[in-house]
């Protein structure tokens, strides 16, 4: 498919962050640019899941929130198709001082859920989260894993053209990661394009047919999931 | 909705959907409540704290200074703590927005446009709060003309606005240079004590006169005076050189909403 048919198209992408550096012989700063992608290309077709494989530091965090919006390229163009939600930790903006139940129906409204739509809305989120009364409880007062569910849950019920997920299915206990996994391909099969950044190999292979490989913010390998881990685990041994 | 991201600009090609504008209008409602949550938090009193404050801080710095000079002009300070505190409040939140321009949206970037929106609306809310108290004060207890009111409330809301802008318009150098934000502080403190807040120009002389001139406060604060029949030295004034100052002070605003959106994208790679 080319770039017209393309959920995600990435060309000649480059960013670098801007560090604020103070030292004895520079007592009023500089600011320092470090390059974190670097001249990336790629199409990502609707429908693809595609999974974001690379070492620590690699830059696959910062190319999906560059995929999202979030931050701004140095050099380059994206160009995305439909509404990109990222799932980047486990908190899509809820407040600590609602119940986990309010926090769903005022952000859900916020994120676009019809008024119509929204208890059942609610509903779905509280039965995948599973949180029983905690559900009514104050969002402040959770545990990171039961923080985790509430945001995958909540985010996996939007069902966006674009889903980025960066390392998000390592929260909660084992039952609730199977739980995700099962979510996470009906989304898949129900919807538009995901990418998931992972070091979860078998995840990767589970759930994606793609895989991308990034070393120091370079493209290393773009193919079937199978050859990008075979490369990637020879670049880790 | 295409999306076209480069290093100048995110943009979205066509025009929004009517769905896409009802959910844009949810997420100014979301951050408004969001905002004035964190400014409630758990307080029993929640809002209310904002109606009060001005009031107990005129009624304070009434006592003192009736102590210390024996008598001075309690509907003038009133009307000079409250336009004082709308002042510093937008003038803060302008400069301190940029911290997080996310609008509490984690998962997905929002339109400046929404978060502008959401912004000028709280700016609103808390210029009428921080206003309010101060107004029943005077109408009740000091028998302030009803179009003095009507003008304090224009005039409190013209300077939430115009300083909320400026803020902006200054946010991006705050957040490379956060000493900016203690040196704002002092200039913040100096002109609370010299400036026409706690007394009239009329008050002053010499110098402090003169330097008070320079200051845009003093011909809001002197115009919310005169239309209460107090004190003020508004028609007195040259003309030329305080339409001078608040056009400059109106231009600062426009170029810090207008720009706005280029900061956010800027600031984005910041680490």
């Amino acid at each position: 498919m080319g770039i017209d048919g393309a959920s995600v198209s990435i060309q000649d992408l480059s960013l670098e962050y801007h560090d604020f550096i103070r030292t004895k012989n520079t007592p009023w700063g500089v600011i320092t640019p470090f390059k974190s992608l670097n001249s990336l290309s790629l199409i990502i077709n609707e429908g693809e899941t595609v999974a974001l494989l690379g070492r620590n530091g690699a830059g696959k965090s910062t190319l999906l929130k560059c995929i999202g919006g979030l931050i701004r390229p140095a050099k380059g163009k994206i160009i995305t198709n439909g509404r990109v939600i990222l799932l980047a930790g486990v908190d899509p903006g809820f407040l600590p001082n609602l119940t986990g139940r309010q926090n769903i129906l005022e952000l859900g409204m916020a994120y676009g859920i019809k008024p119509k739509l929204l208890i059942e809305f609610s509903n779905t989120i509280e039965e995948f989260a599973n949180l029983g009364e905690a559900y009514d409880r104050r969002f402040g007062g959770y545990s990171t894993g039961m923080r985790g569910k509430l945001g995958f849950g909540f985010i996996t019920a939007l069902e966006p053209s674009i889903l980025l997920i960066d390392e998000t299915l390592g929260v909660g206990d084992v039952e609730f990661r199977k739980k995700a996994q099962i979510r996470l391909k009906k989304f898949i099969k129900n919807s538009g394009t995901v990418i998931i950044s992972t070091h979860s190999l078998g995840l990767a292979k589970e759930l994606c047919s793609r895989g991308i490989l990034l070393d120091k913010g370079k493209l290393v390998i773009d193919g079937d999931i199978n050859d990008v881990i075979d490369k990637y685990s020879s670049m880790t041994s | 909705m295409k999306r076209i991201i480069d290093n100048s600009s995110l943009y979205e090609e066509g025009k929004l959907s009517l769905d896409e504008i009802s959910i844009d209008r949810e997420r100014v409602k979301f951050i408004l409540k969001k905002r004035l949550r964190n400014i409630s938090g758990k307080k029993r009193l929640g809002i209310l704290w904002m109606i009060m404050d001005p009031v107990v801080t005129s009624m304070i710095y009434l006592f003192v200074l009736t102590i210390l000079k024996g008598r001075t002009d309690p509907e003038s300070l009133f009307i000079g703590i409250s336009t004082y505190q709308v002042l510093q409040n937008s003038l803060k939140s302008g400069c301190m927005s940029i911290t997080d321009l996310t609008g509490g949206f984690k998962a997905e970037r929002i339109r400046t446009k929404t978060i502008l929106l959401a912004s000028l609306r709280y700016r609103f809310v808390d210029t009428l709060a921080t206003t309010c108290g101060v107004l029943g004060v005077l109408f009740l207890v000091y028998n302030i003309p009803l179009l003095g009111i009507i003008f304090l409330i224009i005039i409190s809301q013209i300077i939430g606005f115009i300083f909320e802008g400026i803020g902006l318009s200054f946010s991006l150098t705050m957040r490379r240079f956060p000493d900016l934000f203690n040196i704002l502080n002092l200039f913040l403190r100096l002109m609370f004590f010299a400036g026409p807040v706690m007394y009239p120009m009329v008050a002053t002389e010499g110098l402090h006169y003169q330097i008070n001139l320079y200051n845009p406060f003093t011909y809001f604060v002197e115009f919310a005076r005169y239309m209460a029949e107090l004190d003020s030295i508004i028609t007195a004034i040259d003309i030329e050189m305080a339409s001078l100052i608040v056009i400059i002070c109106a231009i600062t605003s426009i170029f810090g909403y207008y720009r706005v959106d280029r900061f956010r994208w800027r600031m984005t790679t910041w680490a």
